[in-house]
């Protein structure tokens, strides 16, 4: 087993340090969980994106844009590292994993979910692709060692899970309600009869699809989701995990 | 609360005839245990859908088709003429292929993004299979053995004026670059009888800008089809090869895909008795 070190993104707010600090204290492979997120929701976008397109240049949400920031500078340095003349420089992996639910890591959606009513916006019911927390624990795993002996990976990677649902369903399957109307009306109506609709879930992120292509990851590592759709949307019912 | 089209959906679940399920349960589509593809297709949606548009199909617009045995089994790009001012063309040709093939063939439509934007065609359209036209949208698509539904003339097409009727607008070479780079065939096809069904006589751009669309048409039937008689005419694939920064190969094989569906509506054309009958 490497000598790793994992982080995650939405739980650590100086990254370039614990990178720094990583590397001084000699491990060998580094991993940042980063998100899918930081694509960004955009209709113009292809239905599944890969680890080459580019990243979102803005985002309303502070935490998520803090998540994008660190995913660039750990990217940089991947790459850096990669081209480094040095005989065994430290790996560098950015994990970009969808949806995950069953983490006790603060997840968006699962915190959405766990809220019972939330807000929609009327018309649009994006399809979310999930992934179980089991399953981002064997992809990390598979990035520091792939399974079967296989090729060592750096840089950014796309992580998915056993599938998706569209997000009515999913808010159904979990057990909750979704209150649905444009911003400004319907919403802050209710809000205003004092029922508290807030999510951590940005407003695009509530009308288009953000979906990602996980196969080169899996290609590369032998990395496969264990748990099913079913386990995963369960996860969700039970509020594993979920902070909210 | 459930989403605005679950809600709507109960209402005529039940009602579906048993050939429609019998021939969506034919479809080779991989879904998971709630009935969705990995890119948001729903076979509840497919089923509701596809009992409209039949009645539509066979009772609306009478629609007869011709020339399906050039419609191959595997992927392929079936590319058209487009008018209608709503898409109710390309819902007719998914809907023929779907009736008329055995076993049902599926084609995917692609979407300007523009309509992404807009509520209910966003969370409705990918439920059918539609996705947003980009090319690695289309090509996704062609690799898991679907076929293509494209419109080259875009939205110049499907909004055109009724002085313009069955004339082609000029066609965008996406779709001929994306057949170099697969080898998929592309299959030519006329619609006959979409550019009198909402008749529009002007195509209000400046209030279309106004409410995001690229046109809004000036008909008096509204968005609101006239019965007309419709008929579809595939014609024969052809296969392309060749570099797509080619531009002078590239138009000059768009123009070839151009004249075939020229000719079809032609031939349509002469052999419809009416508009309506």
């Amino acid at each position: 087993m490497a000598d790793a070190v994992v982080v995650n993104a939405s739980e650590e707010p100086d990254v370039a340090a614990r990178l720094a600090a990583a590397s001084d204290a000699g491990a060998t492979v580094f991993v940042l969980v980063s998100s899918a997120r930081v694509y960004g929701a955009d209709p113009r976008h292809d239905m599944l994106m890969t680890e080459a397109q580019p990243l979102a240049e803005c985002f309303d949400d502070p935490t998520l844009a803090a998540i994008a920031d660190a995913d660039r500078f750990c990217c940089e340095a991947a790459e850096s590292a990669a081209g480094s003349s040095d005989g065994d420089p430290m790996r560098i992996v950015v994990l970009r994993p969808v949806h995950v639910l069953g983490s006790s890591a603060p997840e968006p959606l699962a915190e959405y979910l766990a809220a019972g009513r939330v807000r929609g916006r009327f018309g649009f019911d994006p399809f979310m692709l999930l992934m179980h927390a089991d399953d981002l624990e064997r992809a990390v795993e598979c990035a520091i060692d792939p399974p079967g002996g296989g090729e060592p990976v750096s840089g950014p990677w796309n992580v998915t899970g056993a599938g998706g649902l569209p997000l009515s369903r999913l808010v159904r399957e979990a057990g909750g309600s979704r209150v649905t109307g444009p911003t400004g009306v319907l919403i802050d109506l209710v809000e205003g009869l004092g029922i508290d609709l807030t999510t951590r879930m940005n407003d695009t992120e509530l009308r288009y699809v953000l979906s990602v292509d996980g196969s080169a990851f899996a290609e590369a590592t032998g990395y496969e989701p264990v748990r099913s759709l079913a386990e995963t949307v369960a996860a969700a019912a039970r509020n594993e995990g979920a902070s909210a | 609360m459930t989403s605005i089209t679950e809600t709507i959906a109960g209402l005529w679940d039940g009602s579906v005839p048993d050939e429609i399920d019998e021939r969506v349960d034919q479809a080779d589509f991989e879904l998971n245990e709630w009935g969705y593809d990995d890119l948001g297709l729903s076979r509840d949606w497919l089923r509701r859908v596809a009992m409209i548009s039949t009645w539509l199909y066979r009772n609306y617009f009478r629609v007869q088709t011709s020339g399906l045995e050039h419609v191959p089994e595997g992927p392929a790009l079936l590319v058209g003429n487009h008018s209608t001012q709503m898409a109710y063309d390309g819902m007719m040709v998914l809907t023929a292929l779907f009736l008329e093939c055995d076993p049902p063939q599926h084609a995917a439509p692609m979407g300007a993004y523009q309509f992404a934007r807009n509520p209910l065609y966003s969370e409705f359209m990918p439920r059918m299979g539609q996705l947003t036209g980009t090319p690695a949208n289309c090509k996704l698509l062609l690799e898991r053995g679907r076929k293509v539904l494209v419109f080259p003339e875009g939205e110049e097409g499907g909004g055109k004026t009724l002085f313009n009727r069955y004339k082609l607008m000029p066609f965008g070479h996406g779709f001929m670059r994306i057949a170099y780079e697969s080898g998929v065939p592309v299959v030519p096809f006329a619609f006959i009888g979409g550019e009198e069904m909402v008749p529009s006589f002007s195509r209000l751009r400046p209030l279309a800008r106004r409410i995001g669309m690229q046109y809004f048409p000036a008909s008096p039937t509204g968005f609101f089809p006239l019965p007309t008689k419709c008929s579809i005419h595939f014609g024969p694939p052809r296969t392309f090869a060749g570099d797509p920064e080619d531009e002078g190969r590239l138009g000059e094989d768009v123009s070839t895909v151009a004249n075939d569906i020229r000719g079809l509506c032609s031939q349509g054309l002469e052999r419809r008795n009416g508009v309506f009958l």
